[in-house]
């Protein structure tokens, strides 16, 4: 009458699979979208990942500007140790 | 029967323990601290909810979606009568995950139930019955002793009764409605509880809400722990008493405030208070610890305060004979002035009572509230008590009532010790039949309470707002009907989702699956009690 989950050990992709499945519900339950209907999941998944992609695209456009910046102020030309 | 001190202490710092000299038993109680990141992603989690909410109210505002709850047209020049975050968060948190509240059940909640299925086409806004009853474990009800059963001497008792006295006596206790098993009843529990007399009432809240205001009034202190139960609150808020609060279980901290509240006296007039009362209870219902009697005996003693202790959970569940908190601390019961109790979770009725000394009895039986205006008890429910009393005393000639004691405390110990060594965090007392496991999250609630019920299992999780806004829990009820095998299923069924949804959160014990404990020490730790 009780029943508890069986394990599948019959093809080999079974346990990634459900490795998987439990990676993917531990998802949904700490980001609370379980509870969620699915336009909401939707919605939330693509607030996030538009904040994730600006965040990126502001890195990828403006840190190499902002390292070249730094180091060009901060170490000593040689050419200028030598003239003086 | 001697008590074998079995459990073993894990010296954390931030567990507390009782010195092992005063009494001939361990007593453990732990509280395990909410890991950080838990505590993080669960207020994350509120978050995001939260704003998904204000989200859906704008709009359900703007008329984009249709309104589904009761809502006030909010007429001009009128102050809105819903804006309470309680009603916010009903709408957009609770109703949510609604399913796994209130389920209706349809047999009798024994060790097994069978549960109603539910099915909602709209998110949980409507229900409809699929038809078929889901029979599972009941991990829910509060049935200590097991006498929640449709067959059996009780029951047969009961069915007695109402051939005998009808169902109802249709007057209240001052009118015509004392029945000669009301003075039974009475008698009974008075030596059940080794005290001199006790008045029973038909239901368990009012009996703590409208007893209060005949002990206590205006110009007196009431010192209420923090996690009392509503009746006990509500009672202390009807009686126009001064109420103070003290940390729970914190013995040092109710010191502090007895030490004030002398020395200041009354609020604005400085003059001595007429009286003070300490309410406690003897088991927690949330979290499962004992309150510390001896150490508050002792401080009532010495600031010559009254002590009222609410047995709701404890009496007949707690102690070597079953007579609660009083039996299990061994002091001596007319220390405490007011014992008061329910019938509805260790003898299977409904129902009130309270004891003490004969003259605070009688001043209650002329001054209650509820003695004056609800009508007496009825027949099959005081029955009912009285049968199961007389098991549990033994005066029916069998041991049946110590063997349920005795199964009972098997039970707990056996599996209080295997969650705990599977790396959840359960809060509480290690005797204590209350078992709360923490989840923490708030998705969790819905997905631990809808598994458990798959595999067979139907226990009660519960969240805000019965518990504190991040610490939501899985609260399992053992009961001594349930047999070795019931809680062995139990267990796998545990070990499973806790593996499925990861509620394994506990810093002080390594996180093992089931089939990694090792079986006989528990085996022989359960079978050398019986």
């Amino acid at each position: 009458m009780y029943k508890t989950k069986q394990q599948r050990q019959s093809a080999w992709y079974y346990p990634l699979l459900e490795v998987i499945q439990s990676y993917y519900m531990q998802f949904l339950l700490a980001s609370t979208l379980y509870v969620m209907e699915p336009w909401e999941r939707i919605l939330v998944l693509s607030i996030f990942f538009l904040i994730i992609s600006l965040v990126t695209y502001s890195a990828f456009i403006y840190i190499p500007f902002h390292i070249h910046n730094i180091l060009q102020a901060t170490t000593p030309i040689i050419t200028d140790i030598f003239k003086h | 029967m001697n008590k074998s001190s079995s459990s073993s202490s894990s010296s954390n710092s931030k567990s507390k323990f009782i010195s092992e000299n005063v009494f001939k038993f361990q007593n453990h109680e732990e509280f395990e601290e909410t890991p950080t990141w838990a505590a993080v992603v669960t207020v994350l989690g509120y978050a995001i909810l939260s704003a998904l909410g204000w989200l859906r109210d704008f709009l359900r505002h703007i008329g984009f979606e249709e309104k589904k709850t009761a809502y006030d047209p909010n007429p001009k020049d009128f102050v809105p009568l819903y804006q309470s975050y309680e009603c916010f968060y009903t709408r957009n948190l609770y109703t949510r995950i609604r399913d796994v509240f209130n389920q209706p059940i349809a047999s009798v909640a024994g060790a097994e139930v069978h549960v109603m299925e539910r099915l909602s086409d709209d998110y949980n806004w409507t229900f409809k019955f699929s038809g078929k009853k889901i029979p599972s474990i009941n991990l829910g009800s509060y049935n200590y002793l097991g006498f929640a059963e449709n067959q059996g001497p009780c029951s047969e008792e009961a069915i007695k009764s109402i051939e005998k006295y009808g169902l109802t006596t249709c007057s209240t206790r001052h009118e015509l409605g004392t029945q000669q098993y009301m003075k039974e009843l009475e008698s009974l529990m008075a030596e059940y509880l080794n005290v001199e007399d006790c008045i029973a009432f038909g239901m368990g809240f009012a009996t703590n809400a409208l007893n209060i205001p005949t002990l206590a009034g205006k110009g007196d202190l009431i010192l209420s722990d923090k996690l009392n139960h509503v009746s006990l609150i509500l009672g202390a808020r009807l009686s126009g008493a001064t109420i103070r609060t003290f940390d729970h279980n914190d013995v040092k901290d109710l010191e502090l405030q007895l030490h004030d509240a002398i020395i200041h006296g009354q609020p604005r007039t400085c003059r001595p208070w007429k009286k003070i009362l300490i309410i406690v209870e003897g088991v927690y219902s949330m979290e499962g610890s004992l309150c510390r009697l001896p150490e508050i005996i002792a401080i009532k003693k010495k600031y010559k305060a009254y002590l009222y202790v609410d047995e709701a959970h404890s009496i007949g569940a707690i102690g070597p004979r079953g007579r609660g908190v009083v039996d299990y601390w061994k002091v001596d019961p007319n220390d405490i002035d007011i014992h008061m109790g329910t019938f509805t979770k260790s003898f299977g009725s409904a129902g009130g009572y309270i004891a003490g000394k004969k003259t605070l009895i009688d001043h209650i039986r002329i001054y209650s509230h509820s003695a004056c205006y609800s009508s007496s008890m009825s027949a099959p429910v005081v029955l009912q008590i009285i049968s199961a009393l007389n098991i549990i005393m033994g005066r029916d000639g069998t041991n049946n009532g110590q063997k349920r004691i005795q199964q009972l405390a098997c039970n707990v110990r056996y599996f209080r010790r295997q969650l705990f060594d599977m790396g959840f965090i359960v809060y509480g007392n290690d005797n204590s039949p209350v078992v709360p496991v923490m989840i923490y999250m708030p998705a969790k609630i819905a997905a631990v309470n809808r598994e458990m019920l798959k595999r067979g299992c139907a226990v009660v999780t519960v969240g805000f707002p019965a518990t504190h806004l991040t610490e939501s829990r899985v609260r399992f009820c053992l009961s001594a009907g349930h047999t070795k095998e019931m809680l062995d299923h139990a267990l796998r069924a545990m070990d499973e989702v806790g593996h499925l949804v990861s509620l394994r959160y506990s810093k002080q014990n390594p996180h093992l699956r089931w089939h990694d404990l090792n079986r006989a020490d528990y085996d022989k730790e359960y079978l050398s009690l019986n």
